[in-house]
């Protein structure tokens, strides 16, 4: 039998709430002082990937945050017995507590911003700021190096006209939030990926705003989701070389 | 899942796994656990699946310390 943890959480009192994990097995707590592993028993084989087990495993965490600040853990981080779970638990201590500081009475927002390169609007943008005098005569090899020019022009004009638009969405969400990070054209289409700790009395306002964005980028596609457990600010630990990220 | 803006179930599919499994808090590396004040067993975090006879073959040396008789 082996051990699954869902999460960290801010008790270390026995939960007043039934739920079930993978497989079927009753969630627990593992305590040690004022700190607790929400952890379930589970079969060999159970951490391998499958959908099925990742929205059962989010369910438990969406379950515990409901009544506890939590640090979500990893799918896929078995534990071999209780033993083990109280010696990380005791070795990390001080940045887990540290953790559940930051993340408590918050949410997470998940926001990404795509875009239509193709889109006419953007063509006339580049076209515009990528206009490139023809030469009035020239070898085939001066009308590749041109070629190149208004190629590299272009990509300059689409690398400034996503800052812009990232500038502009990101900065009024991130001012809303306790923490926010941000990727930037994480693919063409994808000009902002971004993620954002939203304290509970803001999420309105925040919401509103993400709308308001929505409504002023009409050529932007928006994805708003939320609110999630604080994955993307619970933190790793890195036993080999004891730091905390 | 509550408030969730857009109720779209492939996309929320996508949220879930995309967090649930790359991101959160990871615990990799070795743990050193004291049982009974007797041994200290050096366990991989990561190898605790695997048969006692693989992290032998993995180490090149028994794991048992002086108080337990290799079999």
């Amino acid at each position: 039998m082996t051990k699954c943890i869902y999460a960290i959480i801010d008790s270390e009192h026995i939960l007043d709430i039934d739920i079930k994990g993978i497989d079927g097995y009753p969630v627990y707590i593992v305590a040690y002082k004022n700190i607790s592993a929400a952890v379930s028993d589970i079969n060999k084989d159970s951490l391998k990937v499958t959908a099925e087990k990742a929205l059962v495993y989010e369910e438990v965490i969406e379950c515990l945050m409901a009544d506890y600040t939590l640090l979500p853990m990893r799918f896929g981080e078995p534990v071999k017995d209780d033993n083990d779970i109280i010696e990380i638990l005791k070795q990390h201590y001080d940045e887990f507590t540290l953790n559940l500081t930051q993340v408590k009475g918050k949410l997470e927002y998940g926001l990404k911003a795509l875009w239509d390169i193709k889109n006419n609007k953007f063509e006339t943008d580049v076209k515009d700021l990528s206009k490139v005098d023809e030469p009035k005569e020239g070898s085939c090899y001066k009308k590749y190096l041109l070629d190149k020019l208004k190629e590299h022009k272009a990509n300059e004009a689409v690398i400034k006209r996503s800052e812009q638009i990232i500038e502009s969405i990101n900065k009024p969400l991130a001012d809303l939030s306790f923490l926010s990070k941000l990727k930037k054209m994480t693919t063409p289409k994808l000009v902002l990926d971004a993620v954002y700790l939203v304290e509970k009395e803001k999420k309105e306002i925040f919401v509103q705003k993400a709308e308001e964005l929505k409504a002023t980028n009409g050529e932007l596609d928006f994805l708003l989701t939320g609110p999630w457990p604080p994955f993307n600010f619970a933190g790793n630990y890195n036993l080999k070389n004891g730091s905390a990220n | 899942m509550t408030d969730v803006i857009t109720k779209s179930k492939d996309v929320t599919l996508l949220e879930i796994l995309d967090r649930v499994l790359t991101k959160g808090v990871v615990i990799s590396g070795d743990i050193v656990i004291s049982i009974a004040d007797i041994d200290l067993i050096y366990l991989g975090v990561k190898l605790l699946l695997s048969s006692v006879e693989t992290m032998e073959k993995y180490r090149g040396a028994a794991m048992y310390s002086q108080y337990n008789e290799p079999t």
